[in-house]
């Protein structure tokens, strides 16, 4: 499949994607392409297996069947080095998930150091760049819990950064956040997206999707029920469990 | 940054007002109790008749260092790698394991220590009896440790664990700077017990004719006719306790730095 488009190679395909747990079904056979430069968002109502989904490309969780190709490589395959796979797919989870026992500025340097084995100056300069531009360049000597919700998920931004990857997966990034502390990670993620970073974002927070991303897929009960221009879904949405999720959140 | 405060200040008022109740408990007894001290004093204060017989203590005060310190090396590797290992879930060696510990906790140590000394020769291993008790209590107390720093591991967030895979970390470098370093402050304040019980289980080395210190004492102790020797050899036990404690206090405090904003 991916031969027959060598022109415009998607970065991302997933082909099939079945996920079960037990005897729940959370995704369905879900095909999809996510090419370089793209601003993915997903949304969906809660349980329709968004996260599943995006934890799913970068195999943090493990699909049933189907098969996930990221830049040629196949994820899914059990001879893959998902490793040297992930270095490449940087992820923001909705928790943050910043290492406690590090600063912020070690948290950032830290795979740098042990995955690319970079010189620490080299990792530090870069680090400290990447507070910069998340506008924190004051708590490099932070650790997590000294900062606040909002700086904590800049800082894991700037970690997945720092790997250089080449496209970004973000899981309801702001849900955990308190409502004030929202637009200063949306800020972040908006200028990452009009930089031209490869983005797939599961988020609700429909002033993001409209301005930044350029595509949008609705998921319901495991489904891509719609995939579109972000502003055409959401302004003139075509399926009914569109309208009515809409209906609810906005 | 409120809440350390107070904590802080609370723990050292405890540890100041226990110390104060225990002095005054010691001075009622000394002084306004009807018991007859000079007799306490001649049974087991007794240092005069210790005079010039301290020697006596040099070696064996080093054998239990020698012995206190392998054994704790060998009971935290122990403990360390077997948690690591049972992370993994491989089944076979999870059972072994698991069998491993329950079967080494319920050994009394002098059991294992004769054990050791005087069965394994028939095997073909022929241990000096240093070498068995330090075997002996490795094994019991890799067994505790073991446990210990599995609950230590899976204290640690799952979130942690999804976050550095999806740096491209592998699982040893996961285990090495996520898991581990975070699993420490869990970990040390039951470590330490174990560690100073592994001190103190030294002195069962004298089944096997180890000449460690409460053997040493117990022997003068016949000769002199006072305790004394035994109060003298707690001294000496305390003496190597203390920078054990020391260590764990510094280790805690320094994962309070993260643990507690």
């Amino acid at each position: 499949m991916t031969e027959q488009l060598s022109q415009n190679e998607p970065l991302l395909s997933v082909v099939d994607l079945v996920k079960n747990f037990d005897d729940l079904c959370v995704l369905k056979n879900i095909t999809n392409e996510f090419h370089e430069g793209e601003v993915v968002s997903i949304m969906g109502p809660s349980g329709s297996g968004k996260s599943t989904f995006i934890r799913c490309l970068n195999h943090i969780e493990e699909p049933t069947s189907g098969k996930i190709y990221f830049d040629g490589i196949e994820v899914t395959n059990p001879k893959t080095d998902l490793d040297t796979v992930r270095r490449d797919m940087g992820m923001v989870f909705q928790n943050f998930g910043l290492f406690p026992h590090l600063t912020a500025i070690e948290n950032i340097m830290l795979a740098p150091l042990k995955v690319k084995k970079q010189k620490k100056a080299e990792a530090r300069n870069f680090a400290l760049k990447l507070l910069e531009r998340v506008g924190l360049s004051d708590k490099a000597d932070s650790y997590p819990k000294q900062l606040s919700g909002g700086q904590q998920q800049r800082v894991a931004i700037a970690r997945s950064l720092a790997m250089k990857p080449r496209v970004l997966l973000f899981d309801e990034p702001t849900s955990a956040l308190d409502p004030e502390m929202v637009r200063e990670v949306l800020d972040v993620m908006t200028s990452l997206a009009q930089e031209g970073m490869t983005m797939i974002v599961v988020s609700h927070e429909i002033n993001f999707i409209r301005e930044a991303s350029s595509r949008v897929l609705v998921l319901v009960d495991g489904e891509v029920i719609e995939d579109g221009p972000s502003k055409e879904v959401i302004d003139n949405p075509s399926h009914p469990r569109t309208k009515e999720f809409l209906g609810k959140i906005l | 940054m409120m809440n350390t405060k107070k904590r802080g200040k609370n723990k050292y008022s405890t540890t100041i007002i226990s110390s104060v109740l225990l002095i005054l408990f010691f001075i009622y007894f000394l002084f306004f109790s009807n018991a007859d001290w000079s007799l306490f004093k001649e049974q087991f204060l007794n240092f005069e008749k210790m005079e010039g017989r301290y020697y006596i203590f040099i070696s064996p005060f080093f054998l239990v260092l020698k012995i206190s310190f392998f054994s704790c090396f060998f009971a935290s590797l122990i403990g360390l790698c077997f948690a690591v290992i049972r992370n993994y879930n491989f089944k076979i060696l999870d059972m072994l394991i698991t069998s491993y510990v329950v079967l080494f906790r319920s050994i009394p140590a002098m059991v294992l220590v004769v054990l050791v000394y005087f069965a394994l020769p028939f095997v073909g291993l022929n241990l000096p009896s240093t070498n068995s008790v330090i075997m002996s209590l490795s094994l019991l107390f890799g067994a505790y440790t073991t446990e210990i720093f599995r609950s230590g591991i899976n204290s640690v967030d799952k979130l942690q664990i999804e976050a550095s895979k999806s740096l491209g970390m592998n699982s040893l470098k996961t285990m090495r700077f996520i898991i581990l370093p975070q699993a420490m402050r869990v970990v040390i304040p039951p470590l330490t017990t174990v560690l100073i019980d592994v001190l103190k289980t030294t002195s069962i080395a004298y089944v096997v004719g180890v000449p460690e210190l409460i053997a040493r004492a117990r022997q003068m102790e016949g000769v002199i006719g006072s305790v004394t020797p035994l109060i003298f050899v707690s001294i000496l036990y305390f003496l190597i306790i203390l920078p054990v404690v020391i260590l764990s206090s510094r280790l805690e405090k320094r994962s309070r730095k993260w643990s507690k904003a």
